[in-house]
């Protein structure tokens, strides 16, 4: 029976020789936040671009909706195909162009006519609560309204998966409140799933309802949140207990 | 629709463009390769083989110069906060930037009364090309030393004091220096303006005698074979050795760089060094140039040649310059963030660059020769200077492609992937404008380093159409003194502007 979401089918993933992901089956379901766990290097953010499309496996397939749409070596659904949006560590904020150009250029492979892709640009930057900021460049605004910028392109293609690659580290813990506290929101009023890397025990809980927990490359635990932390097995979800 | 994703994922594509451009770039000459057969041994043996000889005592001599002086200089210059940093390390570095004759002519008129042949010509030569070579190591020690970081700085501080961050730089930035020590006695191999200003038999002075004095082509072919090969040998330990550190060196780092020592007696101290080489350097042959200017009317009568030359001048620079920027970032962008073709492509140009000018601008020749009119505007006009030029200065501009590319960061492309931003959108509205200043600063270094190669211009430009360093290597001879005094120092006016323009650009783009 397929599964409606993603799919990770025993990939395998190497860099430099060096195996990221090794055999790894998981699954991502649509409506439901998940983290992302695990020690550093142990693969988190590798799982991200393979989902998206922006890495392809070496071995395994990658599904989406039952469909596979990555196979050993090449990838079958181009990444902007997948309905997914990122918003990576370090942001990657185009330097060169003002917030609102950043949204509008996001918005290159969607089909919409100039007219249009502005409104919609305008509307992302007003739902993140930086249109006043459209006509700054990344340069001339805090980190926190650098990522509402990230958050405001991701938005704007209304996409099926939002994926958060440490979005928040380095933030202070007021502008991480309340970017959590709006994140939760829109992803309820415009039904997109989060996928959620992040080291940070608080962030995970106010977002996802289920977690895939790694250690090198491997999948170590998988399944909804609150019942890995009732018994889990992995020392990652163990000192997350903790901290909770 | 191809999108901006394949700019960070690896592919087949990067290795076969690459050579592609080596290729392209190695291309004109290939076809002096057909002299290879008529070679015997004899050519070593000769005239040309003691000049041959002669080439190699001044690049080894040169080369310790370069680094007993320059690696120091460099290392003091890094670590320790003194006046007037920018101008005295600009003022340092403008012998790099201009042709080598223009030393010589300054040094040689010190002596009133051209006597030039007071000067004993190997002790001429070694002096004016490490003019040019400490500023060389100079330069790339203080970047190598920059390249640590502040928290690295204050650690050897708190191990050891002031000491221990002198120990620290000095080690980190020795390989660097001496890779350019090397490179800058490389260079000296092929530059032919010195030696025949002392009246020294070098390598490339015999060269330029066979094909302009004897008009024997195949001889100047061999002749130039062989010191290719005599390049090489020594070109390929440093392109082995410096390939895989520069690839290193080039990856971007996101670390505070360091921050110099406050230290007044020491401050003191670097600034005196600095000023001994910009005197010993740039004041005492300038004044060998400003000495004959004294009847104030010699700058009168350079005007109508420099009125003559300055176009075709600035032709060849900004054209070698645009030629060598646009191949060279392609190569970067080709390679992108490929670890072992970096090292690869670091090492094939270190090698490539090391090679004399004249081959390639022989092998144009060459082709020149046989070919079609319908060529000339390719292999005998002004656009053939401008391209032997930008091929010769390819790897300066690769390299500078490669350090910029590597400071842009890979999640643009990808995060440009995952939104269907078309490649070339990328390149134009997030790219481009990221690199614009690099390409700027490249484009005008190369434009100056270009015009100070007086072989390609000379073998090459079509009659009427020399650049001004051209003119006054041909000048030299028979014009009176102070008219070659005044072009030199024409031309160095304008060196100096274009130096302060790269410095200025250069700071903004670090700030």
């Amino acid at each position: 029976m397929s599964v409606r979401g993603f799919e990770l089918c025993s990939v395998t993933v190497n860099y430099s020789g060096h195996p990221a992901l090794d055999g790894l089956s998981a699954v991502v379901c649509a409506g439901r936040h998940t983290a992302i766990l695990g020690p550093s290097g142990c693969g988190k953010t590798t799982v991200l671009r393979v989902l998206s499309g922006l890495a392809v496996p070496g071995a395994g397939q990658v599904r989406l909706n039952g469909k596979v749409v990555s196979r050993p070596g090449r990838s079958i659904l181009a990444p902007y195909r997948r309905g997914v949006a990122m918003v990576f560590q370090d942001l990657a904020l185009w330097p060169g162009l003002s917030a609102l150009d950043n949204v509008l250029l996001g918005l290159s492979g969607t089909d919409l006519r100039r007219g249009k892709a502005r409104e919609r640009a305008r509307e992302a930057l007003t739902v993140c609560g930086i249109n006043h900021l459209a006509d700054r460049v990344p340069a001339e605004i805090s980190g926190g309204q650098q990522q509402r910028v990230a958050l405001a392109r991701a938005m704007a293609v209304r996409p099926s998966y939002l994926f958060l690659d440490e979005p928040f580290a380095g933030l202070d813990l007021m502008t991480r409140a309340g970017l959590l506290g709006d994140i939760a929101a829109l992803a309820d009023r415009h039904a997109f799933t989060i996928v959620l890397v992040t080291h940070d025990p608080a962030e995970v809980m106010s977002l996802c309802s289920d977690a895939i927990v790694l250690e090198a490359g491997t999948l170590c635990e998988f399944g909804q949140l609150d019942r890995l932390l009732a018994d889990p097995v992995s020392a990652t979800l163990r000192a997350f207990r903790q901290r909770i | 629709m191809i999108t901006a994703l394949p700019l960070e994922q690896p592919g087949r594509w990067r290795t076969v463009g690459l050579m592609l451009i080596v290729l392209v770039a190695m291309s004109p000459a290939v076809p002096l390769l057909s002299q290879v057969p008529g070679m015997t041994p004899e050519i070593l043996t000769g005239t040309f083989g003691s000049a041959l000889i002669n080439s190699l005592k001044i690049a080894t001599m040169v080369a310790l110069v370069g680094l007993f002086v320059g690696w120091p200089a460099g290392v003091l210059a890094a670590c320790y906060e003194f006046c007037g940093r920018r101008v005295l390390l600009a003022a340092a570095s403008l012998p790099l930037l201009v042709p080598s004759i223009l030393w010589a002519i300054g040094w040689s008129a010190l002596l009133p009364g051209g006597r030039t042949m007071e000067i004993p010509p190997l002790a001429g030569c070694v002096v004016v090309f490490a003019t040019a070579a400490v500023p060389l190591v100079l330069i790339v020690t203080y970047l190598a030393a920059r390249g640590l970081s502040g928290s690295q700085i204050d650690a050897a501080r708190l191990a050891g004091g002031e000491r221990c961050v002198v120990q620290l730089v000095s080690r980190h930035a020795v390989v660097p220096a001496s890779i350019a020590a090397g490179l800058g006695a490389v260079m000296t191999l092929s530059d032919p303006g010195p030696a025949q200003i002392f009246g020294l038999r070098s390598g490339a002075a015999e060269i330029l005698i066979s094909f302009s004095a004897l008009y024997d082509f195949s001889l100047a072919a061999r002749q130039c074979l062989a010191l290719t090969a005599v390049a090489l040998v020594v070109a390929t330990p440093l392109a082995l050795f410096g390939g895989p550190r520069i690839a290193r060196g080039m990856l971007a780092r996101q670390v505070h760089s360091m921050h110099p020592l406050r230290e007044p007696a020491m401050a003191g101290v670097t600034s005196v060094v600095l000023v001994v080489i910009i005197l010993v350097g740039v004041i005492l042959p300038l004044s060998g140039l400003i000495r004959p200017l004294a009847d104030g009317q010699a700058l009168m009568r350079a005007w109508p040649v420099v009125r003559r030359t300055a176009g075709d001048t600035v032709l060849y620079a900004s054209g070698a310059g645009a030629f060598a920027i646009a191949l060279g970032f392609l190569l970067a962008l080709i390679i992108g963030r490929q670890e072992r073709l970096r090292v690869v492509a670091l090492g094939v140009i270190l090698a490539v660059f090391a090679l004399p000018p004249a081959m390639m601008a022989l092998g144009f020749v060459y082709l020149g020769a046989d070919a079609p009119a319908w060529a000339d505007p390719v292999l005998r006009s002004r656009l053939s200077v401008c391209l032997v030029s930008g091929f010769r200065f390819l790897p300066v501009a690769a390299m500078i492609g490669m350090w910029s590319l590597g400071s842009a960061s890979s999640s643009w492309a990808m995060v440009a992937g995952l939104h269907g931003v078309p490649m070339g959108t990328y390149l134009r509205r997030v790219l481009w404008p990221f690199l614009l200043p690099s390409a700027l600063l490249g484009w005008m270094l190369i434009g100056l380093l270009a015009t100070a190669d007086i072989g390609t211009v000379l073998l090459l430009h079509p009659p009427g159409a020399g650049s001004l360093p051209l003119a006054i290597f041909t000048v030299m001879a028979n014009a009176p003194e102070s008219l070659v005094a005044a072009l030199c120092m024409i031309y160095l006016a304008f060196a100096a502007l274009l130096v302060a323009g790269i410095w200025t650009v250069a700071g903004r783009q670090r700030g």
